[in-house]
């Protein structure tokens, strides 16, 4: 039980580092600006374009775990905060189908910056809106009795705690993304266009997560207390912040490479860190991992079946980012010509 | 389904046979008439399967072990979530087969597009 928490937190950490960089991507492309607003634009679409898709498996990987392996936990969750997840479905609907819209489109230019602004939009708001379910189930807010959740459709997440956990999460998803896109090219200028977003947004995500804290005294009790217990959660704040010292010195001396790995630890100690202080709770206040798992045979298939699915999926996503990622120049070569 | 995949699959060995008695293959008018005429069925297929999927296990939801009236979710007000879902999918429906439809009937005009970005999926 506790090894498939794991692995569902292992996939939220995974799904964060490289599909949450890709809603970052969109929340870049909705608020360039300056002289060469067209180019990052374009950065933005040539670096997603042959991840953006394959990045979901993790978040499918997630939902899948949860509802084999914690169908209670799922359930409270989908029914408690049906709004946010509803939210976030259509968000990712638009997201996909509007960037798919946009490449395919036959007709007028300014009807693909329309698909444009659809797609930037929606790759903004998903983010928001995962936050907010992480939030709300840290809260001791979610509660369902019979089939029907206690605290409605809106007071379950709608309150400043899950709030600015979106935010944070928006905050940390644009700053990896900055982190990222600041390698994707070699033209200096565009470089230091991101650099200066990846600071400024690293900044703002610093902080939030200090608002975070002091707001979860009131809203959270439990998930602070968890974050203030163990020696070993201490440990894993403190990794977290030295991921962020190494990130901006990185950035400030234009170390691009060293910032986006020190970017991609930080972010992950965080969530890492969340995880290991909401233990051993799925939901806050009832679900605990042990309270909302399916039976062992089950979560033991679960695990195993898991394992399998690594072997294939594993090198297959190795190799796309090979083909993908390594070979930059050839690739900005071929897109004059293809469509 | 069933029908249509046979036809594919004859389509394709056709074209096999084709391409070994009577190459090249893209002078044979009959043929590539054909094919023109056969290309809807692989949607036909697609659809047909999940319509046999899902409104043939009915009323199952899972077949022999749950039937789908003790599925449903206890959730109210699902009439909003089932309405906003079913009207973004008819959009999303529509702009697909409009962008289908300008890409098979129509040679665009590339000059009034944007040459940047170079988004392709």
């Amino acid at each position: 039980m506790s090894f498939s928490r794991v692995l569902v937190l292992a996939a939220l950490v995974i799904y964060s580092l490289l599909g949450g960089a890709d809603y970052g991507a969109g929340f870049w492309d909705l608020i360039c600006s300056g002289p060469r607003q067209q180019d990052q634009r374009d950065l933005i679409a040539r670096a997603i374009q042959p991840v953006w898709e394959t990045n979901h498996i993790w978040l499918i990987l997630v939902v899948v775990l949860m509802f084999s392996g914690f169908p209670a936990a799922f359930s409270e969750i989908s029914l408690g905060l049906a709004v946010p997840i509803f939210l976030i479905l259509l968000g990712i609907v638009l997201r996909g189908s509007s960037y798919v819209f946009r490449a395919y489109f036959t007709g007028s230019a300014h009807t693909q910056l329309y698909w444009g602004k659809v797609f930037s939009i929606s790759s903004s708001i998903t983010p928001l809106f995962l936050g907010i379910v992480i939030g709300a189930i840290s809260s001791d807010a979610v509660l369902v009795k019979g089939g029907i959740s206690d605290n409605g459709f809106l007071r379950t997440w709608f309150q400043p705690f899950p709030l600015i956990v979106g935010v944070l999460s928006l905050s940390l998803f644009a700053y990896l993304s900055a982190c990222y896109l600041t390698i994707e090219t070699d033209d200096a200028a565009l470089q230091n266009d991101f650099r200066n977003r990846a600071l400024f947004s690293g900044f703002v995500s610093l902080m939030t997560a200090f608002a975070t804290y002091v707001v979860a005294g009131n809203a959270a009790q439990g998930i602070r207390e968890g974050l203030s217990r163990a020696p070993y959660v201490w440990l894993i704040e403190v990794g977290g912040a030295i991921g962020a010292l190494v990130a901006f010195q990185a950035l400030w001396t234009r170390h691009y490479q060293r910032a986006r790995i020190a970017a991609a630890a930080q972010v992950a100690l965080i969530i890492f860190g969340w995880g290991v202080a909401q233990y051993p709770y799925l939901v806050r206040p009832e679900l605990t991992i042990y309270s909302s798992a399916a039976p062992t045979n089950i979560v033991s298939d679960l695990v195993i079946a898991v394992a399998v699915g690594a072997l294939v999926l594993i090198p297959s996503l190795v190799l796309l980012l090979l083909v993908f990622k390594t070979h930059r120049e050839s690739i900005s070569a071929g897109t004059g010509t293809s469509i | 389904m069933v029908g249509c995949g046979s036809l594919l699959s004859l389509v394709a060995l056709l074209a096999g046979w084709l391409t070994w008695k009577r190459p090249p293959l893209i002078n044979h008018k009959p043929f590539l008439k054909a094919l023109v005429l056969v290309s809807p069925l692989g949607f036909v297929a697609l659809e047909a399967g999940w319509m046999v999927t899902e409104l043939g296990r009915q009323p199952w939801i899972i077949y022999h072990l749950m039937r789908t009236r003790d599925a449903v979710t206890s959730m109210p007000n699902v009439t909003i979530t089932f309405l906003v879902m079913t009207a973004l999918y008819v959009i999303l429906g529509v702009i697909v087969v409009w962008l289908l439809s300008k890409h098979v009937i129509a040679t665009p005009d590339r000059k009034q597009q944007l040459v940047r970005p170079g988004v392709l999926v």
